[in-house]
């Protein structure tokens, strides 16, 4: 008999290894129960708890074949795209024969044609799958944060709109949504369109001690099973193993890829490093003493697999180094430091500076040391685990790390439809060369057109400050202007009354001289004496007022002296003045 | 192998690898030549024949097929869709549906396939005859509440009856034909009128070498070959055994069930009251291609009169429109997840009691290891004196529900039986 390997290194498990996977039974069956209670599962936990493999080796493993028609959709490029992919890959194809429909016969069947029945494309393709194998259908989105990390507005929107026409369907259809416990938070919007989301959730735990010992005693115990435990140090053995992988002193938990690295390399070590994995392993207490933590595991795991690709790659003429293969490795990895499934073409992209038959060399030595996998429905490569994305995240200098963070920015912007601002555009002249070799054209095109934008708003703030000092210098010459004229006129005006209270005293001077002579002349030498005064109380208002009065009043003066004079002489003036004395 | 019109040549199993690529073998089996390829050949055309009275479907489809030999061995869409009519033509709970589907793998080794067949074949055959008999039961029980002279059961009656109520051990096809048959004679004795009105003149089928017992006897028979030892032609024998035994109860198409999940009653002052349903049909009305039709989903109804609670019903007519007559089928069937307060359907078939405990009965879950839902009677309302808070209450309702299948199972066999109550 073929002795059988237990461990699966970073992979999950699938239906065919339900003998080798233990310590999840209390979370299977309590899926089981809740699969039926409603429409929707929603499955999550730390990256690590063996979510996948919960649902597609122990979830799977409770139904028979014919009861159980899974459907794994991943997002890939995009969540709508494979789920489309998906479907159209299960409906199939049939031939030849025209498809009647029962329901719309006439009762005889002699009028019996095939008819395009009222109902959406999707609704179709569910009627067709069912009838392709009379199973209730189990959709099942995996890695469902990809959708929030990685996935556009839009494309949430769509997708949300799919699962709501879905829950209509009268054809039996199940959906189990595994998620990252840290972005359930995301998961808000979809709630509150789909209020089933959060009916029915599972939290899957990292394992306890008591389930490590569950794990080590099935894999070393099942039939078959080419792993086995010294006698008698079984609890020691989990016990130390347990201390091994835990993350610190005080945490009571391990995440399940590290157990299952540290078992595979603590096989390795048992067997003189069998890579076919055919030999018996008897763990013992020793061995494991002998490894490192798991910590140490995993970085040197990875770090040897660095050094050895890129002594395996370098050339005398073009020589690469250890930071060259992280570099390789960096697009694999999203800025928030979880994997990120790329196509060949992408990564080439991403590594302009890099020969590409180098980078298509190393991921496949990477793919050969189950680092990376290709999955090629989707013609995608991606890291087999989260754990290795943190790993890898952690070598990126900040230099790379601004860099991530501004082709997200940039992605964004895209996506929105909208324009860079003056910072981010200022971030980004500031990665020079580096950024401008990763860019595509239209993100090249983007940021040209917001930065002609910028410049013409800077150049239109330019020209109307421009136009604001001009007109506000204008205004103030106006103004100044006015103010002078007005000041002038003011002047002007004041001087003029002052001619005319000139003018008009010496008019007034002139009849009141007339009225004087007039009086005279008949004899009224009262009256004669009272405009005599009059016009000289003009003439002292003139010599008051006028600048040079003298040339104004001489004439006046002259003339009443004259009159003044006659006066004197007229001897009925003098005799009535004795009369009055 | 060999092909049609030739000699036939006695076949065995071990000379068949792959029996999924057999396109025209010929099967010899001790009653019949059967000249078809395991896995639904001949029930599609047979059954989709004999549920004509009942489908208009099956009707059309028979029509549009009867110009067309063999239709029913070429893999098509057409040729699906009339399985499809036969699927929702009986009730769900049988699960005809798997039969399809097993036929339908081409993935799986064809030896698992055709153990799973076999097996859910027998279940099916099984399940029907429950439903049956449940009916059958719950209406005595029903007659006998009201006027315990309804009828007399003669020793061996009550003995066929006790049988099942005091089962510790799942009882077979056979035993539920026996019951079938004895239930079907009190009624007759006693001229009560048929729970299920189709059954009117069926005594001939019930009669020792009608097709429909010798059916039975066929498929337990094969069912005591030990597992893993089927044979394809095993496998053959069984689709017509269990052919013959649905084409005879051909009248369970006419039926539909429902689970009642919870009625809430509404009494605004100064209205009548009313009870607002909440329930999940458990079958589609018999459209295949109508994909408007929500009939499977969970639904609400008002009706002035409140349906038995946790029921679930057989009943013929519009459940929505409360234009139905219906029998109550609990505690033999039961909806788990109705009583545990969960949403979704668990339907459940009584099985049998347990060997050690006379408190604790088993329903049979639909599961891939055939597990035993235990329901074990806690007598809640008397040990649970006081709850602290709203989980607890919720608890302790579950609890009182789960005794309430316990007890009215012992109801059910006292007062069919005319046991006195000796105080439990």
């Amino acid at each position: 008999m073929n002795k059988i390997y237990p461990f699966k290194f970073l992979d999950a498990y699938g239906k065919d290894d339900t003998h080798m996977f233990f310590g999840r039974d209390e979370e299977i069956n309590a899926m089981y129960q809740m699969i039926f209670q409603g429409n929707m599962l929603l499955v999550y936990g730390a990256s690590g708890t063996g979510k996948t493999s919960l649902i597609q080796c122990g979830l799977a493993s409770k139904f028979q074949s014919h009861d159980w028609l899974a459907l794994y959709i991943r997002r890939g490029e995009d969540l709508n795209l494979s789920f489309d992919k998906v479907i159209a890959d299960t409906e199939g194809n049939y031939e030849e024969e025209e498809e009647i429909d029962f329901s719309d016969m006439m009762p005889d069947g002699a009028d019996a044609v095939s008819t395009q029945k009222q109902t959406s494309p999707l609704a179709k393709s569910f009627r067709t799958i069912y009838l392709n194998y009379f199973r209730p259908v189990y959709l099942i989105f995996d890695q469902f944060e990809e959708l929030f990390i990685l996935g556009t507005k839009d494309e949430q929107r769509k997708f949300i709109s799919t699962i709501q026409e879905i829950l209509k369907l009268e054809q039996p259809v199940k959906m189990i949504f595994s998620v990252r416990e840290e972005y359930l938070g995301h998961l808000y919007e979809f709630e509150k369109a789909v209020p089933q989301l959060m009916r029915k959730k599972l939290r899957v735990e990292p394992m306890n001690l008591g389930k490590v010992q569950e794990v080590i005693h099935g894999v070393t115990t099942f039939k078959g099973s080419n792993i086995s435990i010294k006698e008698g140090e079984e609890e020691a053995i989990t016990e130390k193993i347990f201390e091994k992988i835990k993350e610190n002193e005080k945490t009571h938990t391990i995440q399940l890829p590290y157990l299952q690295v540290f078992l595979d390399k603590l096989y390795d070590e048992s067997t003189g490093h069998d890579k076919t994995h055919q030999s018996d392993a008897v763990f013992t207490i020793d061995a494991i003493n002998k490894m490192g933590n798991i910590a140490t595991i995993l970085d040197s795991f990875l770090e040897e697999q660095v050094t050895t690709i890129s002594l395996k790659f370098s050339t005398k003429q073009k020589p690469l180094t250890n930071d060259d293969i992280w570099d390789i490795l960096s697009p694999f990895v999203s800025i928030e430091g979880t994997k990120e499934p790329i196509s060949l073409s992408n990564l080439l992209r991403k590594l302009p500076g890099v020969d590409p038959g180098t980078v298509k060399g190393v991921v496949d030595a990477f793919i050969n040391c189950r680092i990376l996998r290709y999955i090629a429905d989707r013609n995608i490569y991606e890291l087999m685990h989260d754990t290795l994305a943190k790993k890898i995240a952690s070598t990126r200098s900040e230099e790379e790390v601004e860099l991530l963070a501004i082709r997200k920015i940039i992605a964004q912007k895209k996506e929105e439809d909208d324009l860079l601002n003056e910072k981010q555009l200022s971030r980004i002249r500031a990665c020079g060369n580096k950024l401008r070799d990763q860019l595509s054209e239209e993100e090249k095109e983007l940021i040209a057109k917001s930065t002609l934008i910028i410049k013409r708003a800077f150049l239109k703030r330019r020209r109307n400050t421009r136009i604001t000092i001009i007109s506000l210098s204008a205004g103030l010459a106006v103004v100044l202007f006015l103010a002078i004229f007005s000041l002038k006129a003011r002047s002007d005006a004041k001087q003029a009354l002052k001619d005319l209270r000139i003018t008009t005293a010496l008019s007034k001077a002139k009849h009141w001289h007339g009225y004087a002579q007039s009086y005279k002349d008949n004899g009224d030498y009262d009256f004669a004496l009272q405009s005599i005064d009059s016009a000289l109380f003009e003439l002292r208002n003139v010599n008051m007022l006028a600048e040079h009065p003298q040339q104004m009043i001489e004439l006046h003066l002259i003339q009443l002296d004259k009159l003044i004079d006659e006066l004197k002489n007229d001897s009925m003036y003098c005799e009535s003045n004795q009369r009055k004395n | 192998m060999d092909t049609q019109g030739s000699s036939i040549p006695q076949q065995t199993a071990e000379k068949i690898y792959n029996i999924a690529s057999i396109e025209n073998a010929t099967f010899v089996t001790q009653s019949a030549t059967i000249e078809a390829k395991p896995f639904n050949e001949y029930l599609t055309k047979e059954l989709l024949e004999a549920l004509q009275p009942y489908s208009e479907f099956a009707v059309r489809a028979v029509s549009y097929f009867k110009d067309k030999p063999d239709w029913n061995k070429k893999q098509s869409k057409n040729n699906d869709q009339a399985k499809d009519i036969i699927v929702n033509s009986y009730l769900s709970v049988l699960g005809i549906s798997k039969l399809i589907s097993i036929g339908k793998d081409t993935h799986t080794d064809p030896k698992i396939l055709i153990t799973q067949y076999i097996d859910n074949s027998v279940q099916i055959a099984t399940r029907a005859f429950q439903i049956i008999c449940f009916t059958f039961l719950s209406d005595l029980w029903n007659l006998k509440k009201e006027n315990e002279n309804v009828c007399t059961l003669s020793e061996d009656e009550e003995k066929t009856i006790a049988n099942l109520f005091d089962a510790r051990e799942e009882i077979g096809i056979i035993d539920y034909l026996n019951l079938f048959k004895i239930l079907y004679t009190i009624y007759i004795k006693s001229k009560l009128d048929l729970p299920i009105e189709e059954l009117i003149q069926f005594e001939p089928n019930l009669a020792t070498g009608s097709k429909l017992c010798t059916a039975c006897e066929e498929l337990d028979r094969i069912n005591t070959v030990t597992t893993g030892k089927y044979t394809p032609e095993n496998c053959l024998q069984i689709e017509k055994n269990l052919t013959d035994i649905l084409a005879s109860l051909n009248f369970l198409a006419a039926y539909k069930m429902v689970s009642i999940k919870e009625i809430a009653y509404e009494g605004i002052r100064n209205t009548n009251p009313r009870f607002l349903h909440n329930y999940i049909s458990l079958d589609t009305e018999n459209k295949p291609s109508d994909s408007s039709n929500n009939e499977k989903k969970e639904r609400l109804n008002y009706r002035d009169e409140p349906i038995n609670t946790d029921s679930v019903l057989l009943y013929k007519g519009d459940f929505n429109r409360n234009d139905f007559r219906g029998i109550n089928l609990f505690p033999f069937i039961i909806d788990y997840n109705a009583l545990t307060l969960e949403g979704g359907i668990m339907i459940s078939f009584y099985s049998c009691g347990d060997m050690s405990s006379d408190n604790i009965i088993y329903f049979k879950v639909p599961s891939k290891d055939n597990k035993n839902q235990e329901i074990e009677f806690t007598d809640a309302i008397n040990t649970i004196q006081k709850t602290k808070n709203i989980e607890e209450d919720i608890e302790y309702r579950i609890k009182v529900k789960l005794d309430g299948v316990f007890q009215q199972f012992n109801q059910a066999k006292k007062t069919i039986l005319g046991i006195v109550d000796l105080g439990f």
